[in-house]
C-alpha cells in the first residue's frame, strides 16, 4: 500500500469517524507497586516534551505515547491493554536489557479470522473479532500485551552512564530513546513476531501463524506455514538474503520507502539469487554499474607443500590459472585479504570475490591497506561461495560486482518482497522476526533500536496492513487483496445513486465500486468518467458478472452522478 | 497503477470504512467464545542453562565465564525478565472452532545490549535466557576482518 494514502485515508477517517468513533485506545497499565518503577517519587526537571515531574510519570508518559503511536495508526472496536512494569533488569556495567515485551495471547479459528488455523496476535484478534476474545480482569494474561523496561538503566552501574531518555522529541543524544524502545517492543506484540522456534523449526502447538504466513523462502518458494517440516524452517532461517516478508502491502511500501543502491554480487547468468556481500576496505569503493565478467577460480601455489586443496585455492601466492579479464574467486584463510587482492589483480583479473572459509553470515566487511590494490573486493558466505562453485562445474558463470542503484536496500529481487533478518547462526526472537538489518533508511523493527530511527512506524504499518489490522473482511487476506480497503457496500453505489446491482468482490479482493472509483479518479470531466464504466461495464456484461439491465442501471447511476 | 488503484479504493471506501467503524464501535465488547470442548498444555522454550562462551572483562579475549559468573546472569535473567515464564502455554478449544493459548510471558521479544571493548555497542532482539546469555557473553563480532 501507498503509505501515504494509507496515511491520509487514517487522517481522513479520523475526521470522519471523530464524533462517533473512538479511535483505537492503547492503554498502558502500570503494574509496579509504591514508590517503584512508574511510581518512583524521583523529582525530575521536564525533558524534551515529557511533562512529568517524577522519574515515574516520565516513564509512563514515554510508554503511553509511544503505544499512542501505534494507536494513531491501528483501528480496533476492542481497547488495547499492555500490562507494564519498570523492574530491575539483568544488566552490568556492559551488558543490559532494556525491555521485552511480547502478546499474552494468540487465537486461531475465531469469527472473521482471514485465515483458518493458524495463530493470530490477540490485539489483532481482537480487531478482526470486533471485540474481546479475552475478557478478564485488567493486569492479568487477558490483556493483550505485557511489556517491562529496565529500571537499572538510570543507574551507573548499569551501562555506565547510558541512561534511558524519556523525552518525547526523540533527542536522545547517546542514551537510549524509551519512547523508540517501547514502540518496536508494543509492535512485536502487535504482531511483528512469529511464534516459530527458529533452532527447533517448531511450531506454536503445531499451528502457523500470521507472520509466518508471510515468511517466504525465496530459495525454496514456499512459506514457513506452507513448509511441511521442522528441519525445513531451521535451514530456511540461515538463508541470509533470501527471507523476506512477501505481503503485497509491505511490498509495495519497501519499494517506496527504502533507497536505492544494494552491494551484491549479481549473477546474469545462469540465474543465481543475488548475494550478500561483506565490502573491502581497500581498493575502490564499490560502485554502480560495477565490474562485471566471468567468474574464474583462482588456482595458487600449494604454500605448505602438503598437496592439500586449501592451500591452492587461497590466492595466497602467484595464481596460476586463467584470471586474466575475469571476476576471480578465492577462498578466505592462510593470509590476508590484501594479499589475496593483489594476487588475483596480477594475473589480471578485474575482481575477485573472497567466499567465506567458515559458517556464518551475512559476510563481515575486509580490513586491509594496500594502494596499490585498484580492483573491487567483495567477501561471501561459504554457503553461497558453493553456489558458485556448483554453477561453474556446470557452465559459465556471468557476474557483476558493485552497487546496484535498481534493487532498493531491504529487497530481494525476484519477489519484491521485504528482507527478514536471517543470520547464521540463527537466533530465536532476532531471526524471522525483524526485518534484515540492510534495509536503508534504518527500521523501527530491524534487531537493534538504531540511534537514526523516527517515532513512526515506517513500512511496518503496511507490514500491519498485510496482518490483517485494516481488513474490509472481503474473504481475502490482506496480504494478497489488491483491494485492502474495498468499498464494502451491497450494492455498487455511485455519488449517491444506488444501482442495485450487487457489489460483487473478485478474486483479487476487489469489487466493482473499486474500478468506478477508480474511472472517477482518472478521468479528465464527466463524459470520460462515464465513458470509463461504460466501458468497464460493458466487460462485466460479457464475462457474465452482470446482466444487461444491470449493466444499464449502473451506466444510468454514472450518467446522473457529479463524478469526478 | 497500484498508486492509482489504492487511491481509487481509499477514496471510495473511506466514507464505508467510517461508516463501518462506527457499526463495530457500537458492537465492540466480549466477543470471546463460550463452551470449552479441551484444554492441553504445550511445552515451549524460554530458555536453558546451556554452557556459553565468555569475554574477559580484561583483556576482551574469548573464554568460558566463570560459575559465578554465569550464574549471576542466568539468575537475573530467570528470576527478573523471564519471572512468570513457565515453559507451559494452555491450549483452549472452543465449541465454536476457536482455539486459544494463553502464552503468559512465554513469548517475549527482549531488547538487549552490550558494550563492547572498544566502546563500540551492539544490540540485539531475542526471545530465549540462552539466547540473551550467548549475546553478552560473545565476542563482538568484527564489522571488518583483515582476513
Amino acid at each position: 500500500m501507498n503509505r501515504k494514502n494509507l496515511l491520509a485515508l487514517f487522517a481522513l477517517c479520523a475526521l470522519l469517524v471523530a464524533p462517533a468513533v473512538q479511535a483505537t485506545t492503547i492503554t498502558v497499565i502500570n503494574l509496579d507497586g509504591p514508590n517503584e518503577g512508574y511510581n518512583d517519587p524521583t523529582p525530575v526537571a521536564p525533558v524534551g516534551g515529557n511533562t512529568g515531574t517524577t522519574k515515574g510519570q516520565q516513564r509512563l508518559i514515554a510508554v503511553q505515547f509511544a503505544a499512542d503511536v501505534w494507536a494513531s495508526i491501528l483501528q480496533s472496536a476492542a481497547p488495547i491493554i499492555i500490562d507494564s512494569q519498570f523492574n530491575s533488569l539483568a544488566c552490568n556495567a556492559t551488558s543490559a536489557v532494556l525491555a521485552s515485551a511480547g502478546a499474552q495471547q494468540v487465537f486461531s479459528g475465531f469469527t472473521n479470522a482471514e485465515i483458518p488455523g493458524i495463530w493470530y496476535h490477540v490485539a489483532l484478534a481482537n480487531k478482526l473479532a470486533g471485540g474481546d476474545l479475552a475478557p478478564g480482569p485488567l493486569g492479568t494474561t487477558a490483556d493483550d500485551i505485557f511489556a517491562q523496561f529496565n529500571s537499572d538503566l538510570d543507574n551507573p552501574v548499569c551501562l555506565g552512564l547510558q541512561s534511558f531518555y524519556y523525552g518525547l522529541d526523540n533527542i536522545h543524544g547517546t542514551d537510549t530513546d524509551l519512547v523508540a524502545t517501547a514502540i518496536h517492543e508494543i509492535g512485536h506484540g502487535l504482531g511483528f513476531a512469529n511464534f516459530a522456534n527458529e533452532l527447533s523449526g517448531t511450531l506454536l502447538a503445531g499451528r502457523g501463524d500470521i507472520f509466518s504466513q508471510y515468511t517466504l523462502d525465496t530459495q525454496v518458494h514456499q512459506t514457513w506455514n506452507q513448509m511441511a517440516t521442522n528441519a525445513e524452517r531451521v535451514a530456511s532461517a540461515l538463508r541470509t538474503n533470501r527471507i523476506v516478508w512477501n505481503g503485497r502491502n509491505a511490498k509495495l511500501a519497501g519499494a517506496e520507502y527504502l533507497a536505492p543502491g544494494t552491494p551484491l554480487v549479481r549473477f546474469n547468468s545462469p540465474a543465481i539469487a543475488d548475494m550478500r556481500v561483506g565490502e573491502a576496505q581497500f581498493g575502490p569503493l564499490l560502485s554502480s554499474p560495477g565490474v562485471t565478467g566471468d567468474i574464474a577460480l583462482a588456482i595458487d601455489a600449494d604454500e605448505d607443500g602438503a598437496g592439500t586443496v586449501a592451500t591452492t585455492t587461497d590466492g595466497c601466492s602467484a595464481i596460476t590459472s586463467n584470471v586474466a579479464g575475469k571476476i576471480a574467486m578465492v577462498d578466505r584463510g592462510n593470509c590476508t585479504f590484501v594479499v589475496k587482492a593483489k594476487s588475483v589483480q596480477d594475473a589480471g583479473a578485474i575482481g575477485l570475490i573472497v567466499a567465506d572459509n567458515a559458517a556464518g553470515s551475512p559476510p563481515a566487511g575486509m580490513s586491509g591497506v594496500d594502494p596499490l590494490v585498484v580492483i573491487p573486493t567483495v567477501r561471501i558466505t561459504r554457503v553461497n561461495g558453493n553456489e558458485v562453485r556448483a554453477a561453474l562445474g556446470v557452465g559459465t558463470v556471468n557476474a557483476t560486482i558493485g552497487i546496484d542503484l535498481t534493487l532498493k536496500q531491504g529487497l530481494e529481487r525476484t519477489t519484491g518482497g521485504v528482507l527478514l533478518n536471517a543470520p547464521d547462526p540463527a537466533t530465536t526472537g532476532s531471526s524471522i522476526s525483524h526485518w534484515d538489518t540492510i534495509a536503508f533508511p534504518n527500521l523501527t523493527m530491524e534487531p537493534a533500536i538504531s540511534r537514526d530511527l523516527t517515532h513512526g512506524a515506517d513500512i511496518t504499518v503496511d507490514h500491519f496492513v498485510d496482518l490483517g489490522w485494516f481488513s474490509d473482511f472481503d474473504g481475502v487476506p490482506d496480504g494478497v487483496d489488491e483491494c485492502v480497503l474495498s468499498d464494502t457496500h451491497a450494492t455498487v453505489v455511485i455519488g449517491g445513486c444506488d444501482s442495485g446491482v450487487a457489489n460483487t468482490v473478485f478474486a483479487n479482493g476487489c469489487r466493482i465500486s473499486d474500478s468506478i472509483t477508480a474511472c472517477a479518479d482518472g478521468a479528465g470531466n464527466h463524459g470520460g468518467f462515464v465513458s470509463c464504466v461504460s466501458h468497464y461495464t460493458n466487460d462485466l456484461k460479457k464475462n457474465g458478472t452482470i446482466t444487461g439491465a444491470q449493466k444499464g442501471a449502473i451506466q444510468s447511476c454514472a450518467g446522473s452522478a457529479n463524478l469526478p | 497503477m497500484r498508486k492509482n488503484t489504492m487511491k481509487r479504493a481509499l477514496q471510495a471506501s473511506a466514507v464505508v470504512l467510517a461508516m463501518s467503524l462506527v457499526a463495530a464501535t457500537a458492537s465492540a465488547g466480549d466477543a470471546a467464545p463460550k463452551k470449552i470442548v479441551k484444554k492441553t498444555e504445550v511445552k515451549v522454550p524460554v530458555g536453558g542453562s546451556g554452557l556459553v562462551a565468555g569475554v574477559d572483562p580484561v583483556t576482551g579475549q574469548l573464554r568460558q565465564p566463570t560459575s559465578a559468573e554465569f550464574k549471576k546472569l542466568a539468575d537475573a535473567l530467570k528470576s527478573q525478565v523471564f519471572a512468570n515464564a513457565t515453559g507451559t502455554v494452555a491450549i483452549t478449544e472452543f465449541a465454536d472452532g476457536t482455539v486459544s493459548a494463553d502464552l503468559g510471558q512465554n513469548f517475549m521479544n527482549m531488547s538487549i545490549v552490550r558494550i563492547n571493548p572498544d566502546g563500540s555497542t551492539s544490540a540485539a532482539c531475542v526471545d530465549t535466557i540462552d539466547e540473551a546469555i550467548n549475546f553478552f557473553a560473545a565476542a563482538p563480532t568484527p564489522a571488518f576482518e583483515d582476513k
